[in-house]
């Protein structure tokens, strides 16, 4: 997803388009170097303790809750909260490895990558807000469950986005369509086997089934009035909602009937809403608040990650997210940008270490598309390394010595401005001569909409781990249209979007995986893109907090969380 | 001011919130930004966003666009939130209690630290008394308020708490309804940031009653300095001193945006704020329609308050 396509704050539809965004912000501190002694995990020290119950975890967020309902809350507050109200059939470990939830193991799936069959756990229960039990979880529940996510019928609108993951599924369409309320696709085999027919191969399938979009609810009490089922959540996840007030706060309780017994966690889970960012790393600075749900501010990210005493407290994870020089591939005729010697010339200017200087080497330096934590990312692979000797040799047997005149549109969120500013000095040493405009977000992507973006400082941040939400969404000719936000190069190869067809499809596993790097490998050939920065987010957790690691999907994973006693 | 004058003056009162209607959505729409975009997100088709600005009725002309959203006000509809997917009005409205406490102490600041600013500076003008209480007057008018906010956030709250385990106030603010610890702070940082051009403004009027006959006839049937300037000339300066009290209670009604966001106080000015951040057009006009009827009927009620107070304004 772009990584821009939501406000810093408030409700976003793009979950980590939102923390991408702050991050930025996250970045433009006083000037201070990475600092070496930021873990992974909170409470490095304590790693092999056992797990204590008890407490209670306070997190603070700027946005509010989009919706608590799993069938359209799609944002960086929603999603942590959905997830410990409700359960999805499979979901991610510490990582991005897909591990059974609800199932009891991970599917059997069919020779021809079409047919899914899961078994339920047994023991797994619905409780109401109240603490009562509602009826333990059948396999028809997840039927229904995935119907009405495709549901026309769910008020308010469900989000496009949300429905566009599961079209796959056999009879989706006639869902979608409202032509029928059943989903032919998802048969139940018995009380607690469920199937999958899938209208085509699909490797990605499991990934979307860990998204929280796929929580299994209890469809009669869902219904269609998502507000309503959203003020009364019921879910098999390890906590209930005991109150939520707009604005300001939502309290989570210990499910007592949660299938997982020995689970171990805070009592209670206070979602503070409406924080602000400085006000947050305040309070956990003084020890009132536990998480803070944002990156941390812009204006303490020195004065905090080089401050001793927080050594153990700061948190630091490289996103799966890539930051971009995007230049258009199928640009108006006679322009410089038309010839991939020009566009390798424009790589080859780029010094990505003064870019990662000016953000405070929040991040590491991109050599290809696949950033770090993506199953597919080939260290290895680095085509354009900085010369901007070799640079002004390419230009000039392109049969511009003497440069040219470009224009690199960005949006106005800092430090985006200023690090166009350094692409734009970047390129003036070779000769090419870059006039900077600045755009307001939307203006910005109706601008590369319209096909009139003939260089782009650019994002995108995975939808979920795996290399085809790197390809199909930037890469693919059915991007490639105008009107369409996220294929900003405009690049359009059919023998690639082939070989993308035949890899999506293909089943999990090292082959796929060499296919993509292939596909990454033969995409550089034509130099759509200059990756640029893999950006690092950061936060300062409180002290008593343990087993907190920013995920790469979820970033706050709060199901993990422990407070020490 | 008699009925009649009255429903004049609410009339008038409406016209002022229906133009400012049509300038905001003027404005709003003149911005070449693309709500729908943001709202379906990157993977969206063409055919599905048309499907959106269908829905959304954003298809239609704009004059058309315009007419409706007028008639829906005259009605007391101001519309649906795109991001919400609730109507403006209750959204609004349920905010309203947290930014009244809010506006309500903050005003109270506001009197209590201007209005003896400017009656100190104005006895002596030109005095050291006058030029000090002016640069704290102008010091004030012109502190940033997001400066303050944290400043006073640091050092009131963090600081005390931090360095000595003094828990003065909630460190980083929030909100609890009608508690004065954490009501303390925003109305201190919102009432400071009037008081300076409050004092000014008791300055001038207190000084401008200073000079006149009646005072002199005062002075020379030998009253007390103090009781000349308190009772006197403050009592005769009032009339604008509530002109400007009233607009800024409305003006503070209809969302104190900076301070709310600063402090995490969750009133309207927050939701102005994340309208504006989430493209979602009905909200932004609902929160600036509000305001401005906020303004609007602060303001009549003012007049209303200048006639109780001065009795040659009762008649129409």
């Amino acid at each position: 997803m772009d990584r821009w396509t939501a406000p810093r704050t408030g409700r976003s539809r793009r979950p980590l388009a939102l923390l991408a965004a702050s991050l930025a912000l996250a970045a433009c501190g006083s000037a201070s170097p990475t600092p070496a002694g930021s873990a992974a995990t909170s409470g490095a020290a304590e790693a092999g303790a056992t797990p204590t119950t008890g407490g209670t975890l306070s997190i603070a967020f700027q946005g509010d809750i989009g919706s608590l309902d799993p069938a359209i809350g799609y944002d960086t507050v929603s999603w942590p909260a959905e997830r410990l109200l409700f359960d999805t059939l499979v979901t991610y470990d510490a990582g991005t490895r897909i591990v059974p939830l609800l199932a009891r193991t991970m599917p059997t799936v069919s020779a021809d990558g079409r047919t899914y069959t899961f078994d339920l756990r047994d023991g797994v229960d619905f409780v109401r807000p109240d603490g009562s039990v509602l009826r333990p979880l059948r396999a028809a529940d997840v039927a229904a469950s995935l119907a009405r996510l495709l549901d026309p019928k769910l008020k308010p609108a469900p989000d496009p986005a949300g429905a566009d993951f599961y079209a796959d599924i056999e009879g989706a369409d006639a869902v979608l369509a409202g032509t029928t309320s059943t989903l032919a696709g998802v048969k139940v085999l018995g009380p607690t086997r469920v199937e999958f027919d899938l209208a085509r191969p699909d490797a990605t399938f499991l990934q979307v089934l860990a998204l929280p979009f796929a929580s299994i609810v209890p469809a009669e009490v869902a219904g269609e009035d998502t507000t309503a089922f959203a003020a009364h959540p019921v879910g098999s996840g390890p906590y209930l909602l005991r109150s939520y007030t707009k604005g300001q706060a939502a309290v989570f309780i210990r499910n007592p009937h949660f299938w997982d017994a020995s689970r171990a966690g805070p009592d209670e889970i206070d979602l503070r809403v409406g924080v602000d960012g400085q006000a947050a790393l305040q309070q956990v600075e003084a020890g009132s608040l536990d998480l803070m749900g944002d990156p941390l501010p812009a204006a303490a990210f020195g004065a905090v990650t080089a401050d001793p005493r927080f050594a153990r407290q700061v948190v630091r994870r490289t996103l799966v997210e890539t930051q971009y020089l995007a230049m258009d591939t199928q640009p108006p005729a006679g322009s410089p940008l038309a010839d991939v010697r020009v566009r390798q010339a424009i790589a080859q200017a780029v010094d990505k270490s003064y870019i990662l200087k000016l953000v405070h080497g929040a991040g590491v330096a991109a050599g290809c598309i696949f950033p770090p934590d993506l199953p597919g990312y080939d260290p290895s692979c680095d085509p354009y390394p900085y010369d901007p000797a070799a640079a002004r040799r390419l230009l000039a047997a392109a049969g511009y010595p003497n440069g040219f005149s470009t224009t690199l549109y960005t949006d106005t969120d800092d430090p985006d401005p200023r690090i166009a500013g350094a692409l734009r000095d970047d390129l003036a040493a070779i000769g090419v001569r870059v006039d900077v405009v600045a755009q307001a977000f939307d203006t910005y992507l109706a601008t590369i909409a319209a096909h009139k973006a003939p260089l782009a400082w650019n994002g995108w941040v995975q939808d979920f781990p795996d290399p085809s939400d790197f390809i199909d969404p930037l890469f693919s000719c059915a991007s490639a249209g105008v009107g369409n936000s996220s294929n900003p190069a405009f690049f359009c190869d059919h023998a690639i979007d082939a070989l993308a067809a035949r890899a999506r499809a293909e089943p999990d596993g090292p082959a796929r995986l060499a296919d993509y790097r292939e596909i990454q490998r033969r995409i550089m050939a034509q130099v759509p893109w200059v990756p640029v920065r893999f950006p690092d987010y950061y936060t300062l957790v409180g002290s008593r907090v343990r087993g907190f690691a920013l995920h790469p999907v979820w970033i706050d994973d709060l199901r993990s969380v422990w407070l020490a006693t | 001011m008699s009925a009649a004058a009255l429903l004049r003056r609410l009339a008038w009162s409406g016209l002022a919130v229906l133009a400012a209607a049509v300038l905001t959505f003027g404005l709003v729409y003149l911005v070449p930004a693309d709500p729908v975009r943001v709202l379906v997100g990157p993977h969206a088709t063409g055919a599905q966003l048309e499907e959106v600005r269908r829905t959304l009725g954003l298809d239609r002309p704009l004059p058309i666009r315009l007419a409706s959203y007028l008639g829906g006000l005259l009605r007391g509809d101001l519309g649906h939130s795109y991001s919400e997917g609730r109507d403006v009005l209750p959204l609004i409205v349920e905010r309203l209690p947290a930014t009244a406490q809010l506006a309500l102490a903050g005003l109270a600041v506001q009197v209590a630290l201007g209005l003896p600013l400017g009656v100190v500076a104005a006895r002596r003008p030109g005095s050291l008394v006058d030029r000090v209480a002016t640069l704290l007057a102008l010091g004030l008018v012109s502190a940033p308020v997001f400066l303050v906010g944290y400043l006073a956030l640091d050092l009131l709250a963090f600081e005390p708490r931090v360095r000595w385990g003094l828990d003065l106030f909630p460190v980083g603010g929030g909100y609890r309804p009608l508690d004065p610890r954490f009501l303390a702070l925003p109305a201190l940082v919102l009432g400071t940031a009037g008081a300076g051009a409050y004092a000014r403004l008791t300055r001038t009027a207190v000084l401008d009653e200073l000079g006149r006959e009646y005072i002199r006839t005062a002075r020379a049937k030998g009253a007390a300095e103090r009781r000349v300037v308190w009772r006197h000339a403050l009592r005769n300066a009032l009339g604008p001193l509530v002109s400007q009290l009233g607009v800024d209670a409305g003006a503070f009604l209809g969302g104190v945006a900076i301070v709310e966001r600063i402090f995490g106080w969750p009133g309207v000015g927050q939701l102005a704020l994340r309208s504006i951040e989430t493209d979602d057009v009905p909200l932004v006009m609902g929160t600036v329609v509000f305001g401005t009827a906020c303004v609007a009927l602060a303001s009549v009620a003012v007049d209303l308050a200048q006639a109780a107070l001065d009795p040659r304004l009762r008649r129409g």
